[in-house]
């Protein structure tokens, strides 16, 4: 019974999209593929890195078809929830992800202001602590809020990865469709079986049902991920060593105002 | 008893700077201090610790009286070189109508938020500076009072 059913998972690996050799899976040794070579996971896509010196100003992450799409859809307010579009042939699916280091005099107010950007531009906070926050943007509007967050204090460093998911994607919807495939000719199966049969029918299905919750929820999770960009903000308290020095003018009264002595009243 | 407040703040000022009286009311709330103000002229408490004080100082020369200068001052010995944040810039009028301007800064004090702001007028050859500090959330309870006090003052 299981070799029947995975020479008919066989017949739905040809109808795939070309994968690379590395990850295609082997047949075994009478020429067919077993089930369990649906369920082998794609190799981790590689993440492009891109690091610019601290005056430079935000590089223009390249356009492409699938942003627009995507944008599109983060405009429309359907980007992550939406569990129907998938990308478009030869259109590349990008996940970008921006990590800041910046020095304020103040850190609370300045997660405040982080926290802010991410509500004016559509996106929400993710995480926070004492001196880091983490929040999700709509792609569409990445640029402007990295731009808003660079005006709340210096940038010590600033890193902007792009990371293409478009394989892992077309993959994973690939190995969903085989699975949807497999479950419905085992639900055949399932009708017509004897009892005994119908316990490993039974079984497989269940294995099987569980792969395409699997493989829908990656698919959900890297539209997500595309459709909100993420931005990590980690702050640095300004220290005096940091601070610039200047000529001392003839006035030493200047040097008495401030906090310590203002708030002294013995 | 408030012209005793007067001609204590008068004398204090006149030492200093040898020409008019500063001035100053104190709003409800505050707690005017008498004693061991040291270089102040006025100063006075909330029981939070929300402390406004003034200073008048004397500075000869041409261009004694340009706010612009003092501004950039002020600016550069608190924000530069103290490590204060430059919240906010004002223009602020005194009782009399001379202009002056209001430096608001935010600095953290033991890892607490503090509010501090210096106001000030430049005219007669001296300079007269109002600060007003306090932790941000008595200072904000407070601010209103802050402001009529600041709105008060004859320099």
């Amino acid at each position: 019974m299981l070799a029947l059913l995975a020479s008919t998972g066989a017949c739905d690996a040809e109808a795939r999209p070309p994968v690379t050799a590395a990850s295609a899976p082997a047949p075994q040794a009478d020429g067919r593929f077993a089930m369990s070579d649906v369920t082998t996971p794609p190799p981790p896509p590689p993440v492009r890195q891109i690091d610019r010196p601290n005056d430079a100003p935000p590089r223009e992450p390249e356009k492409r078809e699938v942003d627009k799409t995507l944008e599109a859809s983060a405009a429309s307010g359907d980007g992550a929830q939406s569990s129907t579009s998938a990308p478009q042939k030869n259109a590349q699916m990008l996940v970008y992800t921006a990590r800041l280091t910046m020095a304020v005099y103040q850190v609370a107010p300045a997660l405040d202001a982080i926290e802010d950007v991410a509500k004016s531009t559509g996106g929400y906070l993710s995480s926070r602590n004492d001196a880091q926050i983490t929040i999700r943007i709509p792609r569409a509007a990445f640029e402007d809020a990295l731009k808003k967050i660079e005006s709340t204090g210096d940038v010590l460093h600033r890193e902007i990865s792009a990371e293409d998911v478009t394989d892992a994607y077309v993959d994973a919807e690939a190995r969903l469709k085989n699975a949807r495939a497999v479950r419905d000719r085992l639900q055949a199966l399932l009708e017509k079986a004897a009892v005994k049969e119908a316990i490993e029918i039974q079984k497989e299905l269940e294995r099987v049902t569980q792969e395409i919750e699997v493989y829908e929820g990656k698919l959900k999770l890297m539209r997500d991920r595309v459709a909100f960009s993420t931005i990590v903000v980690d702050f640095q308290a300004r220290g005096d060593a940091a601070l610039t020095a200047s000529p001392r003018l003839p006035f030493p009264w200047l040097g008495e105002l401030g906090l310590p002595r203002l708030l002294d009243l013995q | 008893m408030k012209k005793l407040r007067s001609a204590v703040l008068g004398l204090l000022a006149l030492s200093s700077v040898g020409c008019h009286a500063f001035d100053m009311k104190t709003a409800p709330g505050f707690l005017e201090l008498k004693n061991g103000s040291g270089s102040y002229v006025y100063r006075a408490t909330t029981p939070e610790g929300v402390v406004v004080a003034a200073r008048v100082e004397s500075v000869e020369g041409e261009g004694s009286d340009s706010l612009a200068f003092w501004t950039r001052a002020f600016t550069l010995q608190l924000h530069d070189r103290d490590g204060y944040a430059l919240t906010d810039t004002r223009d602020v009028k005194s009782l009399d109508g001379e202009p002056g301007k209001q430096l608001r800064f935010g600095h953290d004090e033991s890892g607490k938020p503090y509010v501090y702001w210096v106001t000030f007028w430049a005219r007669d050859h001296r300079v007269s500076i109002v600060e007003a500090g306090g932790a941000k959330t008595s200072f904000e309870a407070a601010q209103p009072s802050i402001e009529w006090m600041i709105a008060s003052v004859h320099p």
